[in-house]
């Protein structure tokens, strides 16, 4: 009786284990687009990858990266995604990081890759830039400060078939606006989106 | 013994009630395609010393720089990758405006002429070129903390007219950095 009750007791706490995660990665975010959805989790030095089925969002937290002193610079400077299928939808952020110099207004916005593009990979096609949604486009950041701005990819049901399996990149940059100068300066993140078979 | 058996067993139950509850929602979970999701961890930051550049006055078929005061010298602007991942440098011409004189940044082929192309109607095209040879889209792979130094020449051609050289100096180069691939 004593091991059936231990066996089961295992069980539950397993069960409920895997629930807590759930709302605990919820709560953490920047609260922009987080599904219940969620269902597993791991937690890396630097970087949260979260799984799921239909809405997925990934968390990450800028630590111990060298000091913006001047200037600004970009976290999530590439986001890989595996596996899209029709229906999804996924979000990652855009993690600008000001420097001390400056509060600075930015401006995101979508691009394709130059020629710098990965090999293996396509421009995402610009008739489909509606597909992936930045959640605003004109941040405002203060000196020393950090933002995050939600980029969501959501693929429609009946996208084309000509993307099933294959691999597509598309930029997403970020501009300071308060510089001034003949020579300026963006950063700029990328999207690596492989579409399911 | 028995007691304590008396005692257990509602808890027994719940136990199942909540195991047999909260098990199979996970199996079915599984079941459904898996996306995966993964971001590089680091940054990219990078910045540029003497930003701030002009087009020097110029006469016909001349070659001029631009430069901090568009002057012929060694003026250089000086790009410093801060962040701790490499990056790719590449050049985007933006708000190339300015009646008569509008821009365009031709890429591919022509771009080892760094191939700032201004359209001026009949007055015909200018073309622009990278002083340094350190240009190379300006550069792919600079590593973290390495820096790269260029600059820019404009070479003027037969038609060029001083007065629309003011408008370029209102123009802007965007250097435009990414994670390297």
């Amino acid at each position: 009786m004593k091991k059936l009750l231990i066996v089961l007791l295992c069980l539950s706490m397993l069960a409920f284990g895997a629930c807590s995660t759930v709302e605990s990665i919820a709560g953490k975010g920047d609260g922009s687009i987080v599904d219940e959805k969620v269902t597993t989790s791991e937690q890396l030095p630097n970087e949260q990858v979260v799984e799921e089925t239909e809405t997925q969002t990934l968390i990450t937290d800028v630590v111990g990266f060298p000091e913006v002193v001047e200037g600004y610079g970009l976290y999530g400077a590439t986001v890989t995604v595996k596996n899209v299928y029709p229906g999804w939808s996924g979000s990652a952020p855009v993690t600008i990081v000001n420097g001390k110099d400056q509060r600075r207004t930015f401006h995101l916005m979508l691009q394709q890759p130059g020629e710098t593009v990965k090999e293996g990979y396509a421009p995402f096609p610009e008739e489909y830039f509606d597909w992936i949604t930045i959640e605003d486009l004109n941040p405002e950041v203060a000196l020393g400060g950090v933002k995050k701005v939600s980029v969501t990819l959501s693929s429609p049901y009946g996208f084309p078939s000509e993307m099933r399996g294959n691999n597509y990149e598309v930029r997403i940059l970020v501009e300071d606006w308060s510089q001034t100068g003949f020579i300026q300066l963006a950063l700029q993140a990328k999207w690596l989106i492989t579409f399911a078979d | 013994m028995k007691r304590f058996r008396k005692r257990m067993a509602p808890l027994v139950g719940l136990l199942v009630a909540l195991t047999l509850l909260l098990v199979p929602a996970g199996n079915v979970m599984a079941a459904n395609p898996t996306v995966s999701m993964n971001v590089t961890a680091g940054i990219i930051s990078i910045n540029n010393t003497m930003s701030t550049w002009a087009l020097g006055y110029a006469t016909l078929d001349e070659v001029i720089y631009f430069s901090a005061d568009g002057s012929q010298d060694d003026d250089y602007s000086l790009i410093g990758n801060t962040g701790n991942l490499a990056v790719d440098v590449e050049i985007q011409g933006t708000n190339f405006t300015g009646d008569p004189i509008s821009w365009t940044l031709a890429t591919g082929a022509d771009k080892d002429q760094f191939a700032l192309v201004a359209d001026v109607g009949d007055a015909g095209t200018y073309s622009v070129e990278v002083k340094s040879s350190s240009y190379v889209d300006i550069t792919t792979d600079l590593a973290s903390m390495a820096t790269i130094v260029w600059s820019m020449k404009f070479t003027a051609p037969d038609e060029f007219d001083a007065t629309e050289a003011g408008d370029i100096k209102t123009a802007t180069v965007t250097l435009v950095v990414s994670e390297h691939t």
